[in-house]
Order: C-alpha cells, then sequence, then structure tokens
C-alpha cells in the first residue's frame, strides 16, 4: 500500500539562515513522500532566492505582499496535497523519525485529528539530533490539543470542512482555531513523548530578538475575545471569561500606560458581529479540554 | 543559603538560571516552584535541591500556588525568591509579587533578560497595590460594558438557532 503524502509548511520573513537549516533538517527526513512548501512573505534578505536555488524541490510561494504570519500559512496549507499536514515555524523542524512515527500513530487511530508535536530547546538538544538521546525512555502520550505553533499535524478534512486558521488569531488563539475545529469533528488531539521538533528560543522581551509591535498587543487581545465569542458557549464560564479578560485589559493600562489592549478589546466588541455571523459553539468539557489561556498579551 | 525560583519554564532555562546564581551565590541550595507540566522535568535536575508543584498549569497566584505549599515554603526558611518572568513572560508578574509577603523570605529578585539579578524592591508591592485600585475603578464600567456584550451574544446567538429550527416558508399563490 502506498504512503501517504505528508506535507511540512510554513511562513517566513527575511530569516534566510534558519529556513536554510530548517529546509536542510527537512530533507533529511526518514519519511517518504513529503512536499515541503514555504509562504514567502516578501523577504528582501534573499530568502526566496536561496530556496530557489538551493531547494528546487521546495513550493516556493512569493507572496506579493506581507500578509502577516497566519494568512500566509493559511495559503501555503491551502496550496498543500498531502493527507497529512504538518504546520512548522521557519525555525523548528521535526526530529528525525519523528514524522513516520506520527503518521504511524495517524494511521492507527482514526480518531486522532489532531498530534501535537513535543518541543526541545534547540540549542540545549540539537547535540542529540543523530541519537535521540533527549526522549524519555518510557514512551508517553498525553491528551492535548493547544500548541505552540511550531509543530503540529492535522489530517486534512478539518481544513476542508471547516476552514483554516482564523486570520483575526494570533498566538495561543490562532493554533486552537483548528484544534476546535477537530474538536467539532469528533476528533482526539494528542502530543507523544517521541514525536517532537526543535525550536530556536527567543527570549520575551529581549531587545535583540524583541519583534512585536503594537498591532501586535491590539490583536492578541481582539482574538482571545473573538475566539471566546466563536466556540465558547454561552454560560457562566464563558461570562468570567470574559470578565477576567476585562480585568487584564485594564490592569495593563495602569501597569504600563500603554492602550493597546484597550484599543483591541474596543474593537473587538465593536467588531463582534462580524464573529457571531459564523459561532459554532463548542461544548464546556471541549473548551475546557483546548486549554485557552487568557494570554490577552499575546505572551 | 537557600534560594527559591518561582516560575521556571523550561529545563534549559533553568540550567540557566542555576548557573548564574551559582555565580552570585556561591554554593547556595536551590529550589524551585513550577507548574505540573514542567515538574517532571525539573526534578530530575541534579542541581536542585526540592521541587515544589503548583496546582495547575495557570497563573501563579495564591489560588493556584495553593496553601500547601505556601505553607511548605514558609517552613524551608529561604534566603532569597527569584522570578525568571522577563524570560517566562510578564502575564502573571502581578500575582507573583502579590504573594511574595506570604513566603516569608526577606530578599527578592527577578533577572533580566541576561540573566542578571535585579533587586525587587518592597516599594513596587505599594506600585502594584495602587494600580491594582485604580484598575478596580475603571473595571466597573468595564464589567458593564462585557455583561452587554456577552447579552448581545446570548440572544443574537438564542435567535440564529431560532430561525435555523423554523420550517422554511415558501410562498404561495395565496400569499401573493
Amino acid at each position: 500500500m502506498d504512503k501517504p503524502l505528508v506535507s511540512f509548511f510554513f511562513a517566513t520573513l527575511n530569516r534566510k539562515d534558519v529556513v536554510q537549516e530548517t529546509l536542510e533538517k527537512l530533507h533529511e527526513q526518514e519519511y517518504r513522500p513529503i512536499e515541503i512548501i514555504v509562504a514567502d512573505n516578501c523577504s528582501t534578505d534573499g530568502t526566496p532566492e536561496m530556496i530557489e536555488k538551493q531547494f528546487p524541490g521546495v513550493k516556493l510561494l512569493r507572496l506579493t505582499r506581507n500578509h502577516g504570519a497566519i494568512a500566509a500559512r493559511n495559503i501555503a496549507c491551502a496550496n498543500s496535497k498531502g493527507k497529512y499536514v504538518v504546520s512548522i515555524d521557519d525555525d523548528s523542524f521535526p526530529g528525525k523519525e519523528a514524522i513516520v512515527r506520527m503518521v504511524s500513530e495517524f494511521e492507527k487511530d482514526e480518531k486522532l485529528g489532531l498530534v501535537v508535536f513535543d518541543i526541545y530547546n534547540y540549542d540545549v538538544h540539537i547535540k542529540h539530533y543523530h541519537d535521540e538521546a533527549h526522549i524519555p525512555d518510557e514512551r508517553q502520550s498525553i491528551e492535548k490539543y493547544n500548541w505552540s505553533g511550531c509543530g503540529g499535524a492535522y489530517r486534512r478534512e478539518i481544513f476542508e470542512t471547516h476552514g483554516y486558521w482564523e486570520e483575526w488569531g494570533r498566538q495561543a488563539p490562532f493554533e486552537s482555531s483548528v484544534s476546535a475545529k477537530a474538536m467539532l469533528m469528533g476528533y482526539t488531539g494528542k502530543q507523544f513523548s517521541d514525536i517532537y521538533v526543535f525550536h530556536h528560543w527567543s527570549p520575551v522581551g529581549d531587545p535583540a530578538t524583541f519583534r512585536r509591535s503594537e498591532i501586535a498587543d491590539i490583536t492578541a487581545c481582539r482574538s482571545t475575545l473573538f475566539f471566546a465569542v466563536k466556540f465558547f458557549p454561552m454560560n457562566s464560564v464563558t461570562l468570567i471569561f470574559l470578565f477576567k479578560l476585562a480585568w487584564i485589559t485594564v490592569f495593563h493600562v495602569f501597569d504600563t500606560w500603554r492602550f493597546t489592549l484597550l484599543k483591541g478589546w474596543f474593537s473587538g466588541w465593536l467588531k463582534v458581529h462580524y464573529v457571531m455571523k459564523e459561532r459554532i459553539p463548542l461544548s464546556q468539557q471541549q473548551v475546557n479540554n483546548l486549554s485557552i489561556s487568557l494570554n490577552a498579551k499575546g505572551r | 543559603m537557600k534560594i527559591l525560583i518561582i516560575r521556571t519554564i523550561q529545563v534549559p532555562l533553568a540550567l540557566k538560571l542555576i548557573k548564574e546564581i551559582g555565580e552570585k551565590f556561591g554554593g547556595a541550595e536551590i529550589s524551585v516552584l513550577t507548574n505540573p507540566q514542567q515538574f517532571d522535568r525539573v526534578k530530575e535536575l541534579s542541581e536542585l535541591k526540592q521541587v515544589f508543584c503548583t496546582r495547575s498549569r495557570r497563573d501563579y497566584s495564591f489560588m493556584t500556588i495553593g496553601l500547601m505549599n505556601i505553607l511548605k515554603i514558609r517552613k524551608s526558611d529561604f534566603h532569597s525568591v527569584i522570578i525568571p518572568h522577563m524570560q517566562a513572560g510578564i502575564g502573571g508578574f502581578g500575582n507573583v509579587l502579590a504573594i511574595l509577603p506570604l513566603l516569608k523570605i526577606r530578599n527578592w529578585f527577578h533577572c533580566s533578560t541576561d540573566w542578571k539579578l535585579i533587586e525587587i524592591k518592597k516599594s513596587t508591592l505599594w506600585t502594584l497595590f495602587l494600580k491594582t485600585l485604580l484598575s478596580a475603578v475603571f473595571f466597573i464600567p468595564m464589567a458593564a460594558l462585557t455583561l452587554v456584550g456577552f447579552l448581545y451574544v446570548l440572544i443574537a446567538d438564542r435567535k440564529i438557532r431560532d430561525l435555523s429550527k423554523t420550517k422554511r416558508w415558501y410562498a404561495g399563490y395565496g400569499d401573493l
């Protein structure tokens, strides 16, 4: 029987060196057949030229403008053909045998819709790339639906049925939006100790790598609100969640003397009717399983 | 000398911090208060004397840390506490700060992104108290707006659902 096609995709912007390493490592994957799709958000540092020259087999989507990380990811995903789609960051890549194991888990369990990759810090663990010494001796798996964006795999049917990641999303809500859709279709999500990615670590608030903008805070707060309105059942638990969001928003103003979250909160409530139209509420139990944090600042 | 670290996010980051503490306080006994997600990995570290675990993987507020942990920490008689919030994200720093006076630890530190320890002044607590007070005043109208928004979503959701339940109506000759 033919093995199913696995599609890897990621979005990038001006990160030539890490993209080069990620693509090299993806080509070292033991699993075949694979396809790799890169959505380039108009990089100016020669990233697309490098990909075209060094990795001619990679499907490069040269976007005409910077669409942002999520829209670019969606475009890449829409251009993939695999039965299983693996979303990674431009600075993360799976272990050499991780995809073999991932496909075997998907094929074994028809109800498994999402595999959340375990994350290993690149700087510390990359020396074990070949010997896998970082993996615990005993194989473990837990039910998990929230993930950090740098490594997650889905069945294609989820995207075909309920669409891609919410483009209003940011950070946790963005990733969990497809997990919520997987739940609606009755799929489960799991994390396995030997299915993992290596991920470069960027410290929060480090001026050298601080790539946050005002708009990021605004969308982070708004997308948390939108996520609740779109996927949460309207009950007292959701009301408390929304109160907490309001508290975090107002406290942020006095804590930092910045109005970014407040702007996001107001713009969220003013535009909430757009999300109302596409509301697909989960049960309270499913929402609890999603473990959405009140991470309004997107950190 | 006994040192407590609150809010460790990953083992490699803990190791960096442990190294920094070793340089500042030579021969210190280091303990960590971490969350259940990191607990299994953190407790494997031989550099640590004791590992405390919060009740759930949320913020580090009083309810999440739990009274038992607070009592255990009080009994342990720590010399200093370190909160590496710059590396773990600053979302819950206020929550951790608010419980510090309960822990019976005299010296409080947080650290910069390059892992240098910086003392937290006691006046920071007063600032936090004032910020909370101000926030509480402005929270009232925001809570009211939230309630209105929630009711809007609730009613609109019901209406959309009711509409989808009704039988589709077709215009017949009698209606024209």
